[in-house]
């Protein structure tokens, strides 16, 4: 390569695609942080809940949504784009792919900025968007991916730098994450129903949700940082070794912790004690990344002092390393018993998210916007400012969440000495005590977006006083034959691979064989490990040669890194997934909802009910004496989606039904002070005269057949009729308990949804004896919890 | 076994098997990174400031 022979030659960087992203990135960040603004004094004023359209649950998932998808995101490709081609020494590989992905990705934003207010949700955190929407997102995550492995395979540097490594797995799981977590069945060109139901929802759900924090929201941000964080502190990382350690244990055990959003409910035990100790396992490599970001600054901790933007990276990996200590801690059980479903999950995400990915966006953006523009940053005052007022409205919010969190947990938790009474039996009241702590959460989200804005401003003028550049650097152009050499037999037919799969499958025939058979699995896997201690010690520097090549060859170590993220996720799902049936349940399965119920659910999933409330009463005895018995598996086995819900600003609602009259419910939708005095929760006036939807009802009953919900034969007339029948039942209903309405309103629909919540029917004995095979303990004791259940064969 | 997934707790191994993955894992790369040439990992280190 640095031979007299090496050809060399002048290329000009793709920038203009790296100042888009970043300018987007700030826009919908200032415009997805005032909507958290807004969100978050309409916790406190629920007068704000202005129309439908700007109703809590309508906008909560807007702020989600904008701030991951569309700030971060951003900020991501942005980040992407430009150290891609300097650590590769080339141009992005296609221009109008470049282009396509940045205006597909604001099309996509805007698509989801007009159809979350409008109530056109997929009910399910973080992956809320619709059908067509989500289709787009997975093209334009293959535009994004092709152009990123062009340029990696044009390349004029042989070795991937370890922030590629990142890159690589960020594009790979996310599409895994997106494409599987968002399989649906249409019913219309807006709606349609995941293939996941219940706890196979929520698994799938958290498996995609939290690795969507660890793929989007923090492998592509720490190849930034270990990109940036050299360029801006002009040293090497501190310990490239410590990178590889940090890569390798990250993204190979992120992807097992998805079950600690799970904890204490209905998801079986196994998968949450998988979760809670992979989480607590994250310790190592999250702090290893952290400390190797920070000691970066080796030599040059004086800068800190002068120079904000080392300001915002120091600050942001220092978060980075109080967030990736809480997550541990709050997947520990016992802990989130305290923590879930409150305020605490909502500081430690904001801590992540402000703290780790927007100071860490404000730093880079600071670095860059001058760079991109050929001239000075406007205001290194304003920077500092930013950074200040951005760490106490962080500091601020974060501590008053917490704050509220554990407030209302310990409250909500409250027993008496015997355990036999609830101490605060009054939710609401739980909820007023922690108003002055969400107060204290607007005043640090202001601050917060102010800085941001001012980031925006300081930027834009900025680039008013310089102009666009595209940087050129004269590049030696690499032989072909110095990258990309490995062929896939010489990636996967070799010792290392062998034995490392060898032995995972006798781990898993262990798991899975049937008696006798697992032992046996277990002793081999045992003998294979010894045999491949005995290999490596002979054969030590083949295995070191087999690694350092997949550090110049992509594809090997892109299928790798593929490998290695899909095992966790494949382990803790299909099982799951593919046992979870009907058939299988022991004790208690769902009623089926009829078609007006199923209308109503529509309706509050479409109102983003779940932002509030949850469905799951969990295994423990404050949730069993506020609630009622705790949930089964089988009580939400129809639910396309499923409701469990993440944090209780309401009462949970899991066994709702026929606990209040249809006329409480009535007074509670229209104004909910009425009958919950000093509640928070929206008004849904609309409701009274709005339709629900008729049309779309029998297609949307043979989707549910489809899923393998067991409806009778009902032809499209039959259904209506059977709605409105019902509409008419409970209208009566209303009549006679003083209240007014039509039949086919929304109002009724959802009526008839929430007081269908919690019920059931115990499968006869004999139709699970027959169902069951050989050597399965029968019959089962309903009401019992599982550890009771197993024993009994008469 | 295979139907038992969704009801039994399996709390006497799960942890070892959490603690053995991740023990496996994290160590083959801690002596990968221990028996990187250190010019190597020096050569890696400087990509980013190599304009």
């Amino acid at each position: 390569m640095t031979s007299a022979s090496a050809t060399k030659t002048t290329i000009e960087f793709n920038d203009k695609v790296v100042r888009q992203f970043m300018l987007a990135s700030i826009i919908w960040g200032v415009v997805g942080m005032l909507v958290g603004v807004i969100v978050a004094l309409q916790l406190n004023f629920h007068q704000l809940n202005l129309t439908s359209w700007l109703s809590f649950g309508r906008l909560r998932p807007l702020h989600t949504n904008a701030v991951i998808f569309a700030f971060v995101g951003n900020m991501m490709f942005c980040g992407v784009y430009y150290s891609t081609q300097r650590l590769c020494k080339a141009r992005m590989a296609s221009d109008f792919l470049s282009a396509l992905h940045f205006w597909g990705w604001q099309f996509i934003i805007v698509c989801a900025a007009i159809t979350l207010p409008l109530g056109l949700t997929r009910g399910q955190e973080y992956a809320e968007l619709i059908w067509p929407i989500n289709i787009m997102v997975a093209l334009i995550w293959v535009v994004f991916a092709v152009n990123f492995f062009w340029t990696l395979a044009k390349r004029n540097e042989p070795s991937l730098y370890v922030a590629l490594w990142f890159y690589i797995s960020t594009v790979i799981t996310i599409a895994i994450l997106y494409i599987v977590n968002h399989i649906s069945i249409p019913t219309s060109l807006t709606h349609s129903y995941t293939i996941f139901a219940g706890v196979q929802n929520g698994l799938v759900q958290w498996w995609y949700g939290h690795n969507a924090v660890a793929f989007f929201l923090t492998t592509p941000i720490l190849g930034i940082m270990y990109y940036f964080l050299p360029k801006v502190v002009e040293r090497p990382v501190y310990s490239y070794r410590l990178s590889i350690v940090h890569f390798w244990s990250l993204v190979f055990i992120y992807i097992w912790a998805g079950p600690h959003h799970l904890l204490n409910t209905a998801l079986p035990k196994w998968l949450q004690m998988l979760g809670m100790f992979f989480s607590l396992m994250l310790w190592a490599p999250s702090w290893g990344g952290m400390l190797n970001g920070l000691l970066t600054l080796r030599g040059a901790w004086d800068k800190l002092r002068t120079d904000p933007i080392v300001k915002f990276f120091i600050a942001g990996v220092t978060f980075y390393g109080m967030s990736t200590f809480e997550g541990p801690l709050l997947s520990i059980r016992a802990v989130n018993a305290l923590s879930h479903y409150s305020d605490w999950t909502i500081g430690h995400v904001h801590a992540g998210a402000l703290g780790w990915n927007g100071f860490m966006a404000a730093g880079m953006f600071y670095w860059l916007a001058p760079r991109l523009y050929g001239t000075k940053l406007h205001s290194l005052a304003w920077a500092n400012f930013h950074f200040w007022i951005g760490t106490i409205g962080i500091l601020i919010y974060v501590a008053s969440m917490w704050t509220s969190g554990i407030m209302q947990g310990l409250m909500l938790n409250s027993t008496n000495a015997e355990g036999t009474a609830l101490t605060y039996p009054n939710f609401i009241e739980t909820l007023t005590s922690i108003r002055a702590m969400m107060g204290f959460r607007i005043i640090g989200g202001t601050l917060y977006l102010v800085g941001t804005i001012l980031m925006g401003v300081n930027i834009f003028l900025t680039i008013r006083k310089g102009k666009a550049v595209n940087e050129s650097r004269e590049v030696v152009l690499l032989e072909r034959n110095a990258k990309d050499t490995m062929g896939m037999k010489e990636t996967f037919i070799n010792d290392p691979i062998a034995y490392m799969f060898g032995g995972l499958l006798l781990i898993l025939g262990w798991l899975f064989l049937p008696p006798g058979a697992d032992i046996a699995s277990l002793i081999c896997a045992g003998i294979f490990a010894a045999l491949a201690v005995k290999k490596f010690s002979e054969g030590h520097s083949r295995w070191s040669r087999w690694y350092e090549s997949l550090l110049t060859n992509w594809l090997p170590f892109t299928v790798l890194t593929f490998v290695a993220v899909a095992l966790g996720g494949l382990i803790q799902i299909i099982p799951t997934v593919a046992v979870t049936q009907a058939k299988n349940m022991e004790d208690r399965i769902q009623q089926v909802y009829t078609p007006l119920e199923l209308a109503g659910r529509d309706i509050y999933v479409a109102e983003g009910c779940y932002n509030c409330h949850s469905q799951m009463i969990r295994t423990m005895l404050p949730d069993v004496l506020r609630y009622g018995d705790y949930s089964r598996l089988g009580e939400s086995i129809y639910d396309h989606p499923y409701q469990w819900g993440s944090k209780r600003t309401g009462p949970d609602l899991a066994r709702e039904g026929d606990k209040y009259p249809h006329s409480w419910h009535f007074d509670h939708m229209m104004e909910p002070r009425s009958t919950s005095v000093g509640s928070n929760m929206p008004a849904y006036p609309h409701l009274f005269t709005e339709k629900f939807d008729q049309k779309t009802l029998p297609k949307k009953i043979a989707v549910m057949v489809q899923l393998g919900v067991p409806y009778p034969p009902m032809d499209g007339a039959e259904i209506k009729t059977k709605a409105i029948e019902q509409g008419i039942k409970i209208v009566g209903e209303l009549k006679t308990q003083g209240k007014a309405a039509e039949p086919d309103t929304k109002i009724v629909a959802l009526i008839a949804y929430l007081q269908k919540l919690g019920k059931y029917d115990v499968p006869k004995v004999e139709d699970k004896l027959q169902a069951t095979p050989e050597g399965i303990p029968f019959p089962v004791k309903p009401g019992l919890p599982d550890k009771f259940r197993s024993a009994s064969t008469n | 076994m295979f139907k038992r997934v969704i009801y039994d707790n399996w709390t006497e191994w799960v942890p070892y098997v959490a603690f053995g993955i991740t023990a496996l894992v994290f160590f083959s790369f801690v002596i990968r990174a221990i028996t990187l040439r250190k010019e190597r990992a020096d050569e890696m280190g400087r990509i980013p400031l190599d304009d």
